[in-house]
Formats: structure tokens, sequence, C-alpha cells
């Protein structure tokens, strides 16, 4: 009875298991995706962190001010990702099994991983510039 | 005001240790206009940067106020700077996504001075640098000397004792360059220390003593006239 349940259920099983590989894939690639646009996002901002850290901004500031405008934008980014990851929720609803459409836990999760993955972001690179003298963040133009 | 004693700065490179600046002894006195000149790679530049404490891996003797600049942290000679050194570049450092407003407040947020009264202090130094009609704007909007006009207005907004200048009117027009040299000098009049870099011999009138750099020593001071020959300051 077993075997034969396994084999009916089989091909949905795989399909489970190759739709949750590609979900794992697809989060990594945000991460990655997130960490290489938000770090990016930071090393434009050297010149401008030279000209502050030179009118007297402390590296403390300076750091604030970039994690503080990265973690907006991410607050954004996820604001608009959790809107489509509702609609589409909303269209697998017949694939889905054992989990709601609307999966707190898997959002919530996701949502901290993708803010954290911004925020450490944006915080290394801004640590890494406050900590060049302002006469060398200068010359990046 | 200022004394250096021995000031070295180099770079390490493939080739080895490349000094940009050499055995630099130097006293400035408060209220002097002074002029740095020299080709370029003489040094100007980096000597202006260590003035203005921009630059923190020199080595030798840094006074300010007779206090030791080079026994400071960090965090200390930031602060020193902050109260006592405005400078102004070249390629004037606004920032783009600030209006001629906020980039002039800039060095007064970074200050404990309550919201209104920096409020206040932007509003006169608009109105005594005449750009009150431009305070909206955004620095792309503004021509070369308006921008560099508003570089100095920014540098000198909390009165700082030191003025430095990295070559200020190397990107303006003549007209341009000497109304930001008339302001110096009227800075200068009211007590401000300037020192100033510049390969104009035009600007340099406008200040009072003139130090020569190559290759990162001292060559000549208006003065000192006793300063040793550069071949023999070399050995």
């Amino acid at each position: 009875m077993k075997e034969l349940l396994d084999e009916e259920t089989s091909p949905d099983r795989f399909e489970m298991v190759l739709f949750g590989a590609f979900a794992a894939l697809a989060l990594l690639l945000s991460a990655v995706g997130v960490y290489g646009v938000m770090s990016f996002a930071v090393a434009q901002r050297t010149h401008e962190i030279g000209v502050r850290m030179a009118l007297g901004s402390r590296q403390g500031d300076v750091i604030w001010l970039i994690v503080g405008s990265g973690f907006r934008m991410a607050l954004s980014g996820l604001g608009i990702g959790m809107a489509g990851a509702l609609v589409l929720g909303r269209v697998m609803r017949a694939t889905l099994y054992g989990v709601q459409a609307f999966d707190l836990y898997s959002l919530v999760t996701v949502a901290v991983l993708l803010l954290a993955v911004a925020l450490v972001a944006c915080w290394v690179p801004a640590r890494h510039c406050a900590a060049v003298d302002p006469a060398v963040a200068l010359r990046d133009e | 005001m200022i004394q250096l004693k021995n000031l070295e700065r180099s770079y390490k490179t493939p080739a080895g240790q490349f000094f940009v600046l050499r055995r630099v002894n130097l006293d400035i006195q408060s209220g002097e206009f002074i002029t740095i000149m020299g080709p370029s790679g003489a040094g100007k530049s980096s000597l202006l940067n260590v003035l203005a404490l921009l630059d923190d891996a020199w080595e030798g003797e840094y006074w300010f106020r007779d206090q030791a600049v080079h026994k400071m942290k960090r965090k200390e000679r930031a602060d020193l700077a902050k109260k006592n050194v405005g400078v102004v570049f070249q390629s004037y450092h606004l920032l783009d996504d600030l209006t001629v407003r906020e980039n002039i407040d800039l060095p007064l947020s970074y200050k404990d001075i309550p919201h209104k009264q920096r409020q206040s202090m932007v509003a006169d130094t608009l109105d005594r640098f005449q750009i009150v009609a431009k305070k909206d704007l955004f620095p792309s909007q503004l021509s070369g000397g308006q921008q560099q006009l508003v570089g100095v207005a920014r540098a000198v907004i909390h009165k700082p004792v030191l003025l430095l200048a990295d070559e200020p009117t190397g990107n303006l027009h003549s007209s341009q360059a000497k109304e930001i040299m008339e302001l110096f000098r009227e800075l200068n009049r009211q007590g401000t220390t300037i020192v100033q870099v510049t390969h104009s011999e035009a600007n340099a009138a406008y200040g009072s003593r003139v130090i020569q750099l190559r290759d990162g020593w001292v060559v000549s001071d208006t003065a000192n006239p006793e300063l040793r020959p550069y071949e023999a300051v070399k050995q």
C-alpha cells in the first residue's frame, strides 16, 4: 500500500522538492543581489563621505547616515516584494499543501533575512569609507 | 598659531617609499595670509591636507595653538579641525543633492548648535555673500564662480580661525577669481588666518608671505630669507 502511495505521489513530491530548491536559490540570489546593489550604492557615495568628514562629520554620523538611507531603500524594496509575494501566493494557492498562501512565518523570515543582508551590505562599505582619510575620499569623484 | 617640526609624509609604492613632504619646518602666525607655491607634484596639496587635518598618515610634530596634534587620536584631531579650520577646494566639493542653503548648513549640522541658531547663521551668511536668491538652487544650477562662493561661505560659516584654500580659483574665470581673492583679503582683514595653494602670481600677491615647495621640500619662504638653499637642505 505504501509503495503504491509513494509511486502515486512521486511526481508531486518531486515537483515540490524542485519548487523548494528553486525558491531557496531565488532567496540566495536575492540576498546576493541586495548585497551587491547596496554596497555599490554606498561605494558611489565615497566622495560625499569624504566631504562630510572634511566638514566635521564623525565616523559614526556617516555610518548611520549611510545605513539609515540604505535601510529605507531596503524597506521600500521589501514592501514591493511582499505585495508581489501576496499576489503570487493567491495565484499559486491551488498548488500549496500544508501552508497558507499568506504564510506569516515565511514572509517574516525572508523579510528579516533580506533586511539583515541589506544592513550588512551598507554597514561594511560605509565603515570602510568612513575609516579612509577624508583627503583620500575626496579624490574619489 | 601653527608649528610644523620635521614633518614628513610618504606613500609606500612598489618601488619603495615615496616622500611627498620632507622635513618641513614651518611657523604660521595668527593673522597671516600665506601662499604656498611650487610645480605640480611639489607637495603643496599634501601640505594643505596635513594642515587641514584631513590626512593622518604623516610623521613629525604638528602644534596647533600650543596643542600637540601629533599626539592626538584621530577623533581629537577631527574635533580640533571642526572647531578651528575651514577648507575651500578647487573643485568646490559641494553636495549635488543638497541646495545652497543645505550645503552651507552642513558644517553646522555636525556641531551642537540649536536648529534656530543654525538657521539664523545660514541666513546671515547667505546675506553676507549676497547669495540669498540662490538659496534654494542646487549646485548644478550655479556657475563655477557662484559654486565657489558657496564653497567659501560653507568654509567660513562656523568662523574658523584658519582658512585653507587649495587652488580656490583654479577652475574660475579671472573676474570670478578676483572676486574670490578680494573676499579672502577681507576675511584676512577681519582676522582669519589664510593659507592658500596657488599657481597664480596674481593670487599670491593678495597674501603677505610666499612659501615655495619643490619635491616635498620647503625651498624658500619670504618670512625666512635665511632658509638654507634647496640643494643644501636636501643633503
